[in-house]
């Protein structure tokens, strides 16, 4: 099955450390009646080329909105500061016109839901085509180039003269994968690409975009609340929370050893079928702030079993945690603060 | 080979039998159909089917009446003759021309302003968006003949177009917050659709989510509003003309027609001269009425009556 396809042009490695994406304190926010709602606040991560990042959090915790936001691609929100550094550009602030000619060639992004990803009165091959013309790649070559991908995706040739709904979900989702990907674009923002499916497609698919992502060395964040597809797909993970990332490590660290106690909640509230006490499933009391609104101190503290005084009263900073993996870990908690630790018991 | 022509025999039939299908599923629709298309015919064939020219005067009806005025229905004048000797018959048919020419062209005129325009609204919002809207809905805020009467007053003192043009003109006035209206709320919702944020996420230009996204899927909804924009239109020409308002002689015209016979002493001695134009409004905007109904269940299938009752 991953028989290698030559022809497919692959990212090329690179060996430098600049990272191909760096954001810095970014700041989206969505006017509303009530005052400006900050979906994301003051958040920084960075991607190297070929890495793949987890971006993990429950619903309305801004994970969506980031995504979107590194695209510029927000329905009614701003990027009202901060720094979006793609391959050397701060595309946070360049025109729409540019922006427009990044999208698809250098940033593509892959949809929750496929099946209205397909424009529904067109035929499959002229979202192919249209896409190659758009950017000027009309040519034989790019268009055998998309067959093969197509063939590599198990979508056959003879199926490209149908409309989007005589493909099943699964098919629809592979066929919104090649198109993310047939320009070889740099990036990929994957937005639960897989929630709409289920499990056995999920898990099929989950396995191609895997497979996907080392031959073509994709550089991929990948959105979703599914601990599980994180686990399988992902080198390190982000957890996002009322808008902030609150810890950042590798994968295995954030399922063995997460610092933060709302990723150690997490990672509890996932049903265990071989525990065979007759523990209820663990969940986390209460909800996530207003967002219009945030406290000025921690904002999990509200639901957090642990919290202290100090929690409430200023901004949390981030504490890098000594890792041996050499992927930082860092964490947004006092726990972890060598000044605040002994006042936790 | 062999194989090819039983695919070819097997998809005719398969297109006959959901045809028949549709037919009888549709048994108003097909009726409308039956008798538009009858009427269309009758407009393309006038000069075959018509017994003689709309404005010739004919002579020799009997003894008692050598210019043929008034002459009652018989084997010679089907539906009788007019003040002027004119054959009614003749007159109808060619009749359905001047109807037909003005449903169409003030349909058609009505769709091309108004669609584009409920397009550009709806897509861009903002500014153009509220002034569009704001005309829109001062337009519609008029009663649609009253608005009519005085386009017409107004194109016709101008001199502008003399004869088809007043009405479809006035019709398309009235017409074009509905087209507008409809294709923009459709717009509004396409707009926030995944495959048009997709299609941005791969880099599509508007020019292209407008033309190639937007365009296709909002389109259709307008296809309903037709049939009853056309017999509005065959309608208003009908009120103009009764008004004097419409269509100039001797262009034959059944709206201009009934004007011509209108008073209560001609109705009462010379009936046919009002029934049979009448008649063919009545069953010209009746069988556009079902096929407009059948549309409309087909393109809002929430408006429709099986719903209701469910």
């Amino acid at each position: 099955m991953t028989s290698s396809t030559p022809s497919l042009v692959k990212n090329s490695k690179q060996s430098d450390n600049q990272p191909l994406l760096h954001v810095q304190d970014l700041i989206v926010e969505y006017p509303t009646s009530e005052g400006n709602l900050r979906a994301v606040d003051h958040v920084s991560l960075s991607l190297k080329n070929g890495e793949v990042l987890g971006l993990v959090g429950e619903s309305g915790c801004g994970k969506s909105t980031l995504g979107f936001a590194l695209l510029r691609l927000l329905k009614g929100g701003y990027i009202t500061d901060g720094k979006i550094i793609f391959d050397g550009k701060d595309i946070a602030k360049v025109s729409d016109e540019s922006m427009k000619n990044l999208r698809g060639t250098q940033i593509s992004m892959i949809f929750q839901a496929s099946q209205n990803a397909l424009n529904p009165l067109q035929k499959v091959s002229r979202h192919f085509k249209d896409t190659l013309k758009a950017h000027n790649r009309w040519n034989d070559e790019s268009w055998n180039n998309v067959l093969e991908l197509l063939n590599r995706l198990e979508i056959s040739d003879s199926r490209l003269a149908d409309y989007p709904f005589q493909f099943s979900g699964g098919m629809q989702q592979r066929i919104v994968i090649a198109l993310t990907l047939m320009l070889n674009p740099k990036l990929i923002v994957a937005d639960e690409p897989t929630t709409a499916l289920d499990v056995l497609v999920q898990a099929r698919l989950l396995q191609l975009l895997k497979d996907l992502i080392k031959e073509l060395n994709l550089t991929v964040i990948y959105i979703t609340h599914d601990l599980g597809v994180v686990a399988e797909i992902t080198k390190r993970v982000a957890i996002m929370y009322a808008g902030e990332i609150v810890e950042i490590a590798d994968t295995v660290t954030i399922f063995e050893n997460a610092a933060h106690p709302y990723t150690k909640a997490l990672i509890n509230a996932i049903p265990n079928v071989k525990d065979t006490s007759k523990k209820k499933l663990a969940f986390i009391p209460g909800f996530p702030p207003d967002l219009k609104n945030p406290p000025t101190g921690c904002r999990f503290a509200e639901r957090c079993p642990y919290t202290i005084e100090a929690c409430r009263k200023e901004r949390i900073n981030d504490v890098k945690i000594p890792s041996d993996t050499g992927i930082e870990h860092t964490v947004k908690c006092l726990m972890n603060d060598d000044k605040f630790k002994h006042q936790f018991t | 080979m062999q194989t090819q022509e039983v695919n070819v025999i097997s998809r005719v039939r398969l297109m006959i039998g959901r045809v028949w299908d549709f037919i009888i599923h549709n048994k108003s629709f097909t009726f409308g159909m039956l008798i538009f298309i009858s009427i269309l015919f009758m407009a393309l064939f006038a000069e075959t089917l018509a017994p003689s020219h709309y404005a010739e005067r004919h002579k020799d009806c009997g003894e008692d009446n050598p210019y043929c005025r008034y002459d009652p229905p018989s084997a010679v004048h089907p539906f009788g003759t007019n003040l002027l000797g004119r054959d009614v018959l003749s007159r109808i048919i060619y009749g359905s021309r001047t109807t037909l020419l003005i449903a169409f062209s003030g349909t058609i005129l009505g769709l091309i302003i108004g669609v584009p325009l409920g397009i550009i609204s709806g897509y861009f919002g903002g500014r153009i968006d509220r002034l569009f809207t704001l005309i829109a809905d001062s337009i519609y805020s008029l009663p649609s003949l009253l608005l009519a009467i005085a386009l017409a007053i107004f194109f016709s003192s101008s001199g502008l177009l003399k004869i088809v043009a007043p009405v479809s003109f006035a019709t398309a006035v009235v017409y074009i917050p509905t087209y507008f209206r409809v294709i923009r709320s459709q717009v509004l919702q396409v707009k926030e659709e995944t495959f048009v944020l997709a299609a941005k996420a791969m880099g599509a230009g508007s020019l292209t989510i407008l033309l190639r996204y937007i365009t296709p899927n909002v389109i259709s909804s307008s296809i309903a509003i037709i049939p009853f924009n056309m017999t509005d239109a065959i309608l208003t020409n009908a009120g103009l003309a009764f008004l004097g308002l419409g269509i100039a002689p001797p262009t034959p015209d059944w709206g201009y027609d009934i004007f011509d016979a209108k008073d209560l002493a001609k109705i009462r001695l010379y009936p046919w001269l009002i029934i049979f134009p009448g008649f063919m409004i009545f069953l010209l905007s009746f069988a556009l009425s079902l096929i407009g109904d059948t549309l409309n269940d087909k393109f809002n299938p929430l408006l429709s009556k099986k719903f209701e009752t469910k």
